[in-house]
């Protein structure tokens, strides 16, 4: 095997002020520097007037090391955290729309959504929409799966993630699973 | 002194004053504005602050300048900027605004005036096309790390996004290429935003700030008291270098023999001249300082192996080729440095100190990384030294001395025209290297870098990182109104000079003490010597065909020009140049194709070095391989 494996994904957890302009600055510096954002979550920390950043990137050890560095060089951010291995949790949602024309499909799309955990979160005659939860290795497994079924509309979100050894004590160590897991 | 009064009371209610009574004829023409209390006597604006006044946000701008101890700011006033204007009219008696010509210019000047003296330049600009134009100075500031302060007029806050006239977004096109920027959205944040800016601007690793203010924001009023302290959890530069860091970096300079102490900007910076020299000293280390670093440790020394980089002498880039042991101070393992990055110092321990972590195995890993103040760490490492007689190293001085013997800096001289060394080499003599010198970028610049022997690192303005043709004359500008008494040179060249040429105007406004030397060869000499060398001399837009006349352009500046075409004549005119008062011009017409050696072409390794014409071993000066 001579084929080169692709630069391994790294989540990147930040906080930052909730003011304007910062994740334009976060962005920026990747753009700016030639890193790529593979997906972005943003929304209100648990602290006052904190925003958490999930992001994903791809790089070399080097490459990674010059990232979190360069988050960290930013006036307004507080934290930067790699999240890696075993040492997180991590979920991504989706949400997809699937056409069931007749009975057969409609079994199908149950057999999935059962296999799966998945949840139906609005139906018609000729359509369902289901959601799903779990990591994103788990939604590529289960895309693969409801693809044959016919998908109209489909959204995912980028991952969110939380580190398992956190600064508290009693950070939980034993996943329970996602839906999907 | 009626009339007098008549001007003051109207100021003060901001009414136009008629134009006859505007100046005041028995005031020096450069502070004609000057406000004049009866009796002749200069009255003060100053505010009483200690009960937290109600001022407008433009009087809040210019007190919070004052209170950070600014005395000085070089801007242009338009539109968006200027209720700021009104009120730095009233406040002349303390606060002086230099009047540029162009938002670069004002840029450059702040630039200048900062890295001349330490403090933090300021400079004011209106909105749209005047904050645009500031852009090429911050990312100057930003690849050098001078501390400045930008203050930006921007279209009220009522228009922002409705593509009103002179709207430009200022702070999502300064974002990378500032340290921080701000738009300040209520007048209540003006004084904590300013006290902020000057604090990021000047630790840490300094950077330009800027600080976008809308104009109704500066016609709002309240109570003005400017913070004592600047609180900012999720920024804490870090001074001390880790002791056990510190300790494997002494441990490794006391181990390793062929050791060479590599010194950037960052010295300067941090003031750590005399450290760099007692290490030096204390471990008869050799050193050689980067373009922004020249200065900071004396050219005369004996441990001084001259500038390092593409450049540089032979024996500065030699040395870190076969060292076994790199210390690098403040400086960033840049491209021009390091050549390629594969090829740099494979066999050398590397220890780098630095303070911003992020420059810290950026292109080169090190072995031994220390995050830190320059002169924190250096005094750290003086005092883990152990009381012992420096090491002979006598070997590894052996080798250095017989590559400064066979390689120095050369040039054949002629006598049918100037050469550009040459003319470099009377310059050096007529002023031993004591006057603050700035440069443009170009070939001109690196000789200048070569053979001008900077005094100390605080003389020597450059623009390093960004490479800005058009730094020069501005910058010189804000260095010669930094309080010093001796003349101030530029050195430039006859492309660079046409990119900011505009500063003549300013010079002379402020009857500068500026001598301007233009190393004219009617090329972009430079991209031109790239040509030659690199492009089979294919000369791609470099000839500049049409060029004015320099002398007459000064004097119709209304400063002072003369002209030195043969060797013969070149040190009379720069002495009488140099001799002469005010802002004078020199245009020094030197031979046209003279290239700048050494040279590391771009992409090849460091000691891959191109020694001049003169070098008659220049073959075996260069190995391909070390062994």
């Amino acid at each position: 095997m001579t084929s080169v494996a692709p630069s391994t994904r790294h989540i990147i957890s930040i906080l930052v002020e909730d003011r304007s302009g910062e994740l334009a600055r976060i962005v920026g510096l990747f753009s700016g520097r030639g890193y790529n954002i593979d997906s972005l979550a943003v929304n209100r920390s648990i602290e006052p007037g904190m925003s958490r950043v999930v992001l994903t990137t791809r790089g070399e050890p080097p490459v990674i090391e010059q990232i979190l560095k360069q988050v960290n060089k930013l006036v307004r951010v507080h934290k930067v955290r790699h999240l890696q291995g075993e040492g997180h949790l991590e979920r991504e949602l989706c949400i997809v729309t699937v056409r069931t024309q007749n009975a057969r499909a409609r079994e199908e799309l149950e057999r999935v959504i059962k296999l799966t955990g998945s949840r139906v979160l609005a139906f018609s005659a000729t359509a369902f929409t289901v959601e799903a939860t779990g990591t994103s290795t788990d939604i590529d497994h289960f895309l693969e799966l409801i693809r044959p079924l016919g998908v109209r509309d489909m959204v995912r979100s980028a991952p969110i993630a939380l580190s398992r050894a956190g600064t508290e004590a009693e950070a939980p160590a034993v996943e329970v699973g996602g839906v999907l897991s | 002194m009626q009339g007098s009064r008549i001007v003051l009371d109207q100021l003060d209610k901001d009414a136009p004053a008629p134009s006859s009574a505007r100046r005041n004829q028995s005031s020096p023409p450069a502070r004609q504005n000057e406000p004049v209390a009866p009796g002749g006597a200069v009255q003060s604006s100053a505010l009483d602050l200690s009960t937290a006044p109600v001022l407008r946000g433009a009087r809040i701008v210019v007190e919070s300048l004052i209170q950070e101890g600014v005395d000085l700011i070089f801007g242009y006033p338009g539109g968006a900027i200027l209720h700021v204007y009104d009120e730095l009219y009233k406040v002349q008696d303390r606060l002086r605004h230099v009047l540029v010509r162009h938002e670069q210019g004002a840029v450059h000047a702040a630039e200048g005036y900062a890295q001349s003296t330490g403090k933090v330049g300021v400079a004011m600009v209106t909105s749209g096309p005047g904050a645009t134009n500031v852009v090429t100075g911050l990312q100057n500031a930003l690849m050098d790390s001078t501390p400045i302060v930008v203050i930006s007029g921007q279209v009220a806050t009522t228009l922002i996004g409705n593509d009103a006239f002179q709207e430009a977004d200022i702070v999502g096109i300064t974002r990378p290429c500032t340290k921080y920027n701000y738009l300040v959205k209520r007048v209540e944040d003006l004084a904590p935003t300013i006290k902020e800016a000057f604090y990021l601007a000047r630790s840490g690793r300094p950077g330009p700030v800027l600080i976008d203010i809308p104009k109704d924001i500066t016609a709002n009023t309240t109570a003005f008291s400017y913070p004592e302290k600047v609180e900012l959890a999720s920024y804490k530069p870090t001074i001390k270098g880790h002791p056990l860091q510190v300790k494997k970096a002494v441990d490794l300079i006391r181990q390793f023999d062929k050791a060479v102490l590599y010194i950037g900007g960052g010295v300067v910076t941090a003031g750590a001249e005399r450290e760099v020299m007692e290490l030096s000293r204390r471990m008869n280390l050799p050193v050689t300082p980067t373009l922004m670093g020249l200065g900071a440790f004396p050219p005369s020394d004996s441990r001084s192996l001259g500038m390092l980089g593409m450049h540089g002498t032979y024996t500065a880039n030699m040395a870190m080729a076969k060292a076994d042991l790199i210390i690098n101070i403040g400086a960033r393992f840049d491209d021009r440095v390091t050549g390629r990055v594969d090829k740099f110092a494979v066999n050398a321990k590397k220890i780098h100190v630095d303070i911003d972590p992020s420059s810290v195995n950026k292109t080169v890993m090190v072995d031994v990384p220390i995050v830190g103040d320059a002169k924190h760490v250096l005094q750290q490492m003086l005092e883990m030294l152990p009381d012992e007689k420096p090491p002979e190293r006598s070997a590894w001085w052996a080798e250095l001395r017989e590559m400064q013997r066979r390689y120095p800096l050369r040039y054949k001289d002629r006598t049918d025209c100037i050469m550009p060394q040459r003319f470099f080499e009377e310059l050096a003599s007529l002023t031993q290297g004591r006057y603050i010198c700035s440069t443009d970028v170009g070939q001109h610049q690196m000789w200048a870098a070569q053979y001008y022997p900077v005094a100390n690192g605080r003389n020597w303005l450059t623009s390093g990182g960004l490479g800005t043709m058009g730094y020069g004359l501005p910058a010189a500008v804000g260095a010669a109104l930094n309080g010093t008494k001796e003349p101030v040179l530029c050195v430039t060249g006859d492309g660079s000079f046409q990119m900011c040429i505009q500063e003549l105007a300013t010079c002379v406004q402020e009857n500068l003490n500026l001598k301007i030397l233009v190393m004219n060869n009617r090329f972009l000499g430079m991209v031109r010597q790239w040509q030659e060398l690199l492009y089979d001399r294919r000369y791609s837009e470099v000839g500049l065909k049409y060029f004015p006349d320099f002398v007459k352009i000064a004097e119709a500046y209304g400063a002072t020009g003369f002209r030195a075409e043969k060797p013969e004549e070149l040190r009379a005119v720069m002495e009488k140049g140099l001799n002469t008062p005010g802002t004078v011009l020199m245009d020094i017409i030197v031979h046209k194709e003279t290239n700048v050696f050494p040279m590391i072409p771009g992409g090849a390794a460091h000691y891959e070095i191109l020694l001049g014409p003169e070098d008659d071993e220049q073959k075996d000066a260069q190995p391909r391989e070390l062994a």
